[in-house]
């Protein structure tokens, strides 16, 4: 189309202004490569070059603080995060445990509340609407919310335990449920986003396969397991796509709950990446920290993409 | 006919006489300061990064354009919160672009890095020249130790603004229930704790930070108590000594047999809201805190708080005394002139005007001034007044250059003998890991 109503103007401009022609020739030929240019310039800006000189960055021994530049060490950060670095194992298993946990709570329960808000009912505008609260609500604020309500002495958390006869608990206060606790407030915050996505997905389904399954006497379980499962599947994976993402880089809620303690307990990478890099300035390190991170995100991501494409 | 040169002289000498009569006869507070001529650097700018504080949000900045009447200097004065405040300063320092004259640090977290990094300029020059320093100024007039705050590897970086020590709060009411004594040495007050704690009503006999960095600066009076000290001579480690053992194994057990459930992830604002709140009979921490425990409006228990030096071990009482400063930056181009707003700020006036504030101070002037004698309860008075000179200087945390880095080896340990690890195992871990930072960063 552009390239048409070039050559249409380039018919009668071209006897007056011959040197203007050439470069409108020029732009002709090299159209395919202009027009994207921009989009690619700001691309490689954004994107590429802050990985690229972070994997530079990674090969260097840098603080901020320190009046010297950065000196090249080759890769001595690398061997210390995975030889020597005593908080880089622990980090990266409790990334992986809490985004396990995330994805299987998210997705699961996000299906299962989806399932039920797509039949028709009386209010079903207004509990699809409050349903989406906890996400739409700033994260930070949510989680001090939910760090008062876990306080084991002043919680009301705790209060609701005894209630019912429980033992308190000590919530994100000990090493031991301080992963169960955020993935509580995880699961919380972003199962209305599975939830959303599975709305979607189910809406569009087609309704003739559902039709012949209950004709043929099969039992809603199995239209559940056998019809719209595998039809959703697409959905679902997409819907773990996004979660496993999100849960991998987890960064608001553990800081503002816990700063990764009791002592390191809850340090995701993520956090563990920030400490390094803006409490203790450590640049060098946390870029190799960074790159780490970023093949863990990637590979998860492509595993994912994969399990999309292949047969059920 | 050649003219002689004497009428020229003579009208030169006449104008300078009347120029000379017409400055001094303006008016201007110079007259009030005696013959120290603060128009020095009239017309000049400066610019300072500060730290939010009441201090810097509530006496200063209202203040500024009484300093550029007085002297003819325009100042920016920007402040952030902490964190930022902290990441600007060392973008605009790295940068090494001289737009900074002047800025706020805390010497026991920033003080090594940034002399290191040579950000400050040394200001005893300054001090000593009466031709900068007025004579009104009188840094004789800081008490001895608060000088030594703003004393880095034995250079004079700065003036110090409020100093705190750590104190130990205590509920006289419960005390007075129980027939019991405020507990003057570390068994005492470990038996005090005990006998307080009352699990079954959720009452609790002691707290203080449990959290993985902050607890190192409430664990400090444990180990120097016990006789140890963060670092040796030599700038290494310390924390494995008998004494060192001994403090974090004492904190460590407090905290966990008579602290509130969840001590790990108390920070200072937990502690000022468990004891404002009624749950717990003794608190140590920072004596800042005095005006949010006095205050009817946030605290349950104001009215009933009694304070207390920390209580003493074989080695005395002693607890971090710590402080922001302010400082010149050694990039200034203006170095003279930031001096000359830097005594201005920490002037017998301006501080007297902090202590009106309730902001405690470290000019003994002020201190001493009826205003903030009447403004704070008696006893803390006294007893942050005692505990001063006992003081350990920045003693927060080991100074070294990796301070949160430091703190947080440091605070794990801390958080290991809650959870009921040896303190043996506990602090040869730390030890090891701080050994480990300071040889890569210093």
């Amino acid at each position: 189309m552009s390239t048409l109503l070039t050559s249409g103007r380039l018919a009668t401009s071209a006897p007056a202004r011959p040197r203007g022609a050439a470069v409108e020739r020029w732009i002709d030929r090299n159209l395919r490569w202009l027009l994207p240019g921009p989009a690619v310039a700001t691309m490689f800006l954004l994107m590429v070059f802050p990985l690229v000189y972070t994997a530079y960055l990674s090969l260097h021994e840098w603080y901020a603080s320190s009046v010297l530049g950065p000196r090249f060490i080759g890769l001595q950060n690398y061997v210390q995060l995975f030889a020597r670095d005593e908080r880089f194992w622990p980090a990266l298993v409790t990334t992986l445990v809490f985004t396990v946990g995330s994805v299987t709570f998210t997705v699961t329960l996000g299906l299962g509340i989806a399932h039920l808000l797509v039949r028709a009912f009386p209010g079903r505008g207004l509990a699809r609407t409050l349903m989406l609260l906890p996400m739409i609500a700033t994260p930070v604020a949510m989680a001090l919310v939910w760090m008062t309500m876990m306080s084991p002495t002043i919680g009301v958390l705790n209060w609701l335990l005894s209630l019912v006869g429980l033992p308190p608990s000590a919530w994100v206060s000990s090493p031991k449920s301080v992963i169960a606790a955020l993935l509580l407030v995880e699961t919380w915050m972003w199962t209305p986003m599975t939830t959303l996505i599975c709305l979607a997905g189910l809406a569009a389904l087609p309704g003739e396969p559902f039709e012949s399954a209950r004709v043929d006497g099969a039992s809603s379980w199995q239209v559940f397991w056998h019809v719209t499962l595998p039809l959703l599947r697409a959905t679902l994976v997409i819907a773990a796509l996004f979660r496993t993402i999100d849960a991998l880089k987890v960064f608001d809620i553990v800081y503002v709950m816990t700063e990764g303690g009791p002592g390191f307990a809850s340090e995701t990478l993520n956090l563990y990446v920030f400490q390094t890099s803006f409490k203790y300035l450590n640049l060098g390190y946390a870029s190799a920290l960074i790159v780490v991170f970023f093949t863990v995100i990637a590979a998860a991501s492509l595993l994912l993409i994969r399990v999309r494409r292949t047969a059920w | 006919m050649l003219r002689s040169p004497r009428p020229i002289i003579a009208t030169l000498i006449a104008l300078l006489g009347a120029s000379l009569l017409w400055m001094s006869a303006r008016p201007s507070p110079v007259t009030a300061q005696g013959t120290f001529d603060w128009k020095r650097f009239n017309g000049k700018q400066i610019r300072f990064l500060v730290n939010s504080h009441d201090w810097t949000n509530e006496i200063i900045r209202p203040a500024l354009p009484e300093f550029e009447q007085l002297t003819g200097i325009k100042v920016a004065w920007e402040i952030f919160p902490e964190d930022q405040f902290r990441q600007k300063l060392a973008v605009e320092m790295v940068s090494g672009s001289g737009s900074v004259d002047g800025f706020m640090s805390l010497t026991s977290w920033d003080g090594l890095r940034f002399l290191k990094a040579g950000w400050y300029e040394p200001i005893e020059k300054y001090v000593k020249n009466p031709a900068l320093t007025s004579p009104q100024f009188l840094f004789e007039d800081f008490f001895p130790n608060t000088r030594q705050i703003a004393t880095v590897n034995g250079q004079l970086i700065g003036v110090p603004l409020y100093p705190e020590v750590e104190l130990l709060y205590y509920r006289k009411d419960v005390f007075k229930a129980k027939n019991l004594a405020v507990p003057q040495t570390m068994e005492e007050w470990e038996e005090a704790a005990k006998k307080l704690t009352d699990k079954a009503n959720n009452f609790y006999g002691f707290v203080s930070r449990g959290k993985r960095s902050a607890a190192v600066y409430t664990l400090a009076p444990f180990i120097f108590n016990f006789g140890g000290q963060w670092l040796d001579k030599d700038g290494q480690p310390q924390l494995t000594t008998p004494a060192a053992v001994k403090g974090l194994d004492l904190y460590g057990r407090m905290l966990r047999e008579y602290g509130p459930p969840g001590v790990v992830n108390v920070h200072t604002y937990e502690v000022v809201d468990l004891m404002s709140q009624g749950r717990v009979a003794m608190a140590s921490d920072s004596s800042n805190w005095v005006s949010s425990f006095e205050n009817p409006a946030k605290s349950k228990v104001a009215g009933q708080l009694g304070y207390a030096r920390i209580p003493r071990g074989p080695a005395g009482s002693h607890t971090p005394l710590i402080s922001w400063a302010i400082s010149v930056s050694a990039q200034s181009k203006n170095k003279e002139a930031a001096w000359y707003f830097i005594q201005w700020a920490t002037s017998r006036d301006m501080v007297l005007r902090q202590a009106k504030a309730k902001i405690p101070v470290a000019r003994e002037s002020a201190w001493k001034s009826h205003e903030f004698q009447s403004s704070l309860p008696k006893e803390w008075l006294a007893m942050f007044q005692a505990a001063l000179p006992d003081g350990y200087p920045n003693q927060a945390n080991p100074v070294v250059v990796a301070v949160p880095e430091t703190r947080d080896a440091i605070g794990a340990a801390i958080v290991a003998v809650i959870e009921g690890q040896p303190a043996r195992d506990a602090a040869e871990k730390a030890q090891k890991a701080v050994a480990e930072i300071i040889k890569k960063t210093q």
